[in-house]
This record gives C-alpha cells, sequence and structure tokens, in this order.
C-alpha cells in the first residue's frame, strides 16, 4: 500500500512535469462610447412670425421617436 | 692524449651550459651567499570577497526577456562590483599574458553574452597594474577563442607574494530565448607567456 | 721535419676550434630550448547557467502618435446618415487602437476579438485590422489573418483575428504589434448615447 502511494505520487509529479499546460488567456477590453446626434429633417410644423418679428419654424425628427418637436427661431 | 683530454673538457662544458640552462628554467635556483631556493610561482586563481561574488559558476536566474541586458543574479548598474576576478601570479620575472574566451552550448550563442575587463589591480603593490589592455575598458562579446586582454607590465612581471588581480563582469541579452530551460556557456581564463 | 710537426700543432688547434665553436652553438640552442619550455600555460574556467522568465502578455500600444486610442474609444458625433464615422480624432494613417503581443513561451497563440451582443452597437460597429508588425524587425509579423483587408462587423462570439507565424512563438523584447481601426454605420441608430465593450484575447495553443 505504502510503496504503490509512494509509486503514485511520483507518477503524478511525472505527469505534472512533462506536460505542457498553456498560459492563460491574456485580455483587453475597450469600452465604445457614442453619440447619435439627431437629424433634422424637412418636415416641420410650421412657420409664423414672432410679435418682436422674429420668425419661428417648428420642425420634427424623422423616425418621430420620440416625438418631438424643434422650434428654431432667426433674429432678423 | 691531449686531444682526448680536449673532447673531454669540451663535453664537460656543454653539460655545463644545458644544466645552467635547464636549472634556470625548472628551478629558477639562485644561489646568493650559498643558501636559498626560490620556487617558481606561475599560477591562476579564483578570488572572491564582498564585492567580487562568484568564480566558477555564474548565475543568470530568471532573466527578464523584455529587456535586452541583464547582469548575473545580485548585479546591477554601477554597483561597483564584479562577477569573477582571478589573480594571476608570476615570478618568472618574463611578460605573461591574460587571454579570454567562451564556449557556448547551442542554442545559446556567444553573441548573446558580454564581458567587462578593466585595468587589473596590482595587489603587492597595492596600485593598479602597470600593464596594458588589449582594449580599452569596455563590453565586448566574448571571443571564441583565446584572446590576450591584458599584458603584464613590469611590475607584473614579478608579483609575488599577492599578484595581480584580474576582475570580470558579464551581461546576457535575453530576447529571443525561450522560457523555462537551462542555458549555458563556460568561460576560460588563460594566463600564458605566449603572446 | 720542423716543417711536419708545426702541420701537425696547427691541424690540431683547428680542429679544437671547430669543437669549440661547435660545442658553443649547441650549448645556446639547449639554453634556448630549455627557457622556451618553463611555464606552462595556467587555465581557471566559471560556467554561465542562465535561464528566462515565463512571458505571455498583452497590452495597449502608449508610446506611437499614430495610435490614438486604447482602452476608450469615443465617437462623440456620429451621424446616422452615413455609414462612415470614425472615432474621435481619427486621421488618415492613425489607428484607433494597437495591441502588443508578447511571448517567449515557444507556443503558437492567436488574437482574438468580441463585442457584447446585446449592444446597440451590434452590427453597426465595424473594425479593420491590417497585417500585424514585427516590432523586433519592424517588418510584417509572420503569422495569418483570418479577416482581410475590408470591413468586418466586430463578432458577437471571440473570434481569431491573427494566428501566429514561426517567428512570432518567441518575439521578445518588443513583440508583435496588431492595430485596429473601428467605424460605425450610423444607419437606424437612435439619436443619443449608446456603448459597446469590445474585448481582445491572446490565447496559447498548446
Amino acid at each position: 500500500m505504502k510503496g504503490t502511494l509512494v509509486e503514485g505520487m511520483f507518477f503524478f509529479l511525472a505527469v505534472c512535469f512533462f506536460t505542457d499546460t498553456a498560459y492563460p488567456d491574456e485580455r483587453l477590453t475597450s469600452i465604445i462610447t457614442v453619440f447619435v446626434k439627431p437629424v433634422l429633417s424637412c418636415e416641420y410644423g410650421g412657420e409664423g412670425m414672432m410679435s418682436n418679428g422674429n420668425m419661428w419654424l417648428n420642425y420634427r425628427t424623422q423616425d418621430k421617436t420620440p416625438a418631438k418637436l424643434y422650434t428654431v427661431t432667426a433674429e432678423i | 692524449m691531449h686531444t682526448k683530454r680536449n673532447n673531454i673538457a669540451l663535453f664537460s662544458f656543454f653539460l655545463f651550459l644545458v644544466f645552467v640552462a635547464r636549472a634556470g628554467a625548472d628551478t629558477a635556483t639562485t644561489q646568493a651567499d650559498g643558501t636559498f631556493d626560490v620556487p617558481q610561482v606561475f599560477s591562476i586563481a579564483f578570488y572572491t570577497d564582498s564585492n567580487v561574488l562568484y568564480s566558477t559558476g555564474i548565475p543568470f536566474s530568471g532573466m527578464d526577456s523584455t529587456k535586452t541586458w541583464v547582469y548575473a543574479d545580485g548585479r546591477n548598474e554601477g554597483d561597483g562590483k564584479s562577477d569573477t576576478g582571478c589573480v594571476c601570479s608570476s615570478n618568472l620575472g618574463v611578460t605573461w599574458y591574460l587571454k579570454i574566451h567562451a564556449e557556448a552550448t547551442p542554442p545559446f550563442s556567444l553573441d548573446k553574452i558580454f564581458y567587462y575587463f578593466g585595468q587589473p589591480w596590482n595587489r603587492t603593490l597595492g596600485a593598479p597594474a602597470d600593464g596594458q589592455l588589449a582594449r580599452s575598458a569596455n563590453w565586448y562579446n566574448l571571443p571564441g577563442s583565446p584572446t590576450v586582454i591584458y599584458i603584464a607590465g613590469n611590475g607584473d612581471k614579478i608579483n609575488t607574494p599577492d599578484g595581480t588581480l584580474c576582475t570580470f563582469s558579464f551581461a546576457i541579452n535575453p530576447s529571443q530565448l525561450a522560457a523555462n530551460r537551462l542555458y549555458n556557456c563556460r568561460i576560460v581564463y588563460t594566463l600564458t607567456t605566449s603572446a | 721535419m720542423k716543417n711536419r710537426k708545426t702541420n701537425k700543432y696547427q691541424r690540431k688547434e683547428v680542429s679544437t676550434m671547430k669543437k669549440l665553436m661547435m660545442v658553443m652553438v649547441m650549448g645556446l640552442f639547449a639554453m634556448a630550448i630549455a627557457v622556451s619550455a618553463n611555464a606552462a600555460d595556467q587555465t581557471q574556467q566559471s560556467t554561465v547557467n542562465a535561464t528566462v522568465g515565463g512571458i505571455f502578455s498583452l497590452s495597449f500600444v502608449t508610446d506611437d502618435a499614430n495610435v490614438i486610442h486604447s482602452n476608450l474609444i469615443p465617437f462623440s458625433n456620429v451621424d446616422p446618415s452615413t455609414s462612415e464615422n470614425y472615432s474621435d480624432g481619427h486621421a488618415e494613417g492613425k489607428t484607433d487602437v494597437g495591441l502588443v503581443c508578447l511571448s517567449n513561451h515557444g507556443s503558437t497563440w492567436k488574437l482574438k476579438v468580441e463585442m457584447n451582443g446585446g449592444s446597440t452597437l451590434f452590427h453597426k460597429l465595424l473594425f479593420n485590422m491590417g497585417q500585424p508588425t514585427d516590432r523586433n524587425t519592424s517588418s510584417g509579423a509572420s503569422g495569418s489573418r483570418t479577416y482581410g483587408d475590408d470591413w468586418y462587423e466586430v463578432p458577437a462570439t471571440s473570434t481569431v483575428l491573427y494566428t501566429s507565424g514561426d517567428y512570432d512563438k518567441i518575439n521578445t523584447p518588443y513583440g508583435v504589434e496588431a492595430t485596429l481601426t473601428f467605424k460605425i454605420n450610423g444607419a437606424g441608430l437612435v439619436p443619443g448615447s449608446h456603448t459597446a465593450t469590445v474585448t481582445y484575447t491572446m490565447a496559447e495553443v498548446v
């Protein structure tokens, strides 16, 4: 029994010694941060004159998701 | 009779010349006022102290292969130490030469190992030795055949009892060497009277 | 009679002189041999025993002005009307990310890439990678790419980009450098912020 245990230990050590094991994987990460700018479409809701004489124009984003109304004023 | 006596005298004279020459070489025997012999000394021996760390074995363990210049274990740039030291002793009264060469076991090659050798030290006189370096003190690749690195000066020709100390440092470029294997290189220091 | 006696002594003198000269020459020769035969060479030997520590690493390039990003790659002005949106600071001749693969294990290794598939940028984030460079020789590395010179979607599962060649297996001290450039196809992207994580893996093949 004792002899078998000793022989087994030597066999285990020999296997460990002679078996080539891979290095652990090396990893890195990049975080991609993105800001998608809105694009104003030609779809507009109307235009008008403000009391101060400035023009106003309403536009909607093309995909309407979420539906947003943008008011553009132009100083004349 | 006269001729025979002459021949004997001439032969004796010949033997005398040979005896004197051989005696001068083998035993360096001088006799002054009759009674002391000085044994011949011509030897090279390793020297170690707190600043000369190694002799027969020089370890470079676990070299960092991202570097191109690695010193022996325990050594750093400008630490004032040496890897090996050899004491060259002579009382022959003739010029001697110190040579060095190395033999690398493949896949290790001599283009990866360098040595530094500066002006030796005459330990008997307690002063820099007065001989000549074959090349200025710098880092060089170890040669593959015995190459003169130092030519003894007048003070080295008889430098007993303490000899002339020659010290060496080594460096290895570990790039392109595989991990986890042992590389060997044998360095030979030769003390000789032949240039 | 007188002359004959004189001649005999003269002959003897000449003979003796010759013998003396010969002995002197032989004596000098013997001395020369004796002097040169002394002081045999003396030697000592040291043995250098050297081992190399193992290295297997992946790192970002940080010392090249033509590699503009590393662990963070911003696209702060993506136009959804175009498929050609590049990272901030991008210019001709520059790349987004540089990866240095170092190994002295003597084995094949592979460089892989993936992104988190749940990101809204999946199918929108594309990459291009040229032939990696052997930084020791400043020439093309000896391995092979999986993808050619084109733009490809960053995959959602770890996919091999490059398999090392013979000279890559021990590539110290400077390693092999792979550079990647990304672009975003803005079509269909909702205005606002989006993020993705791109993972690079260096894996050894034993």
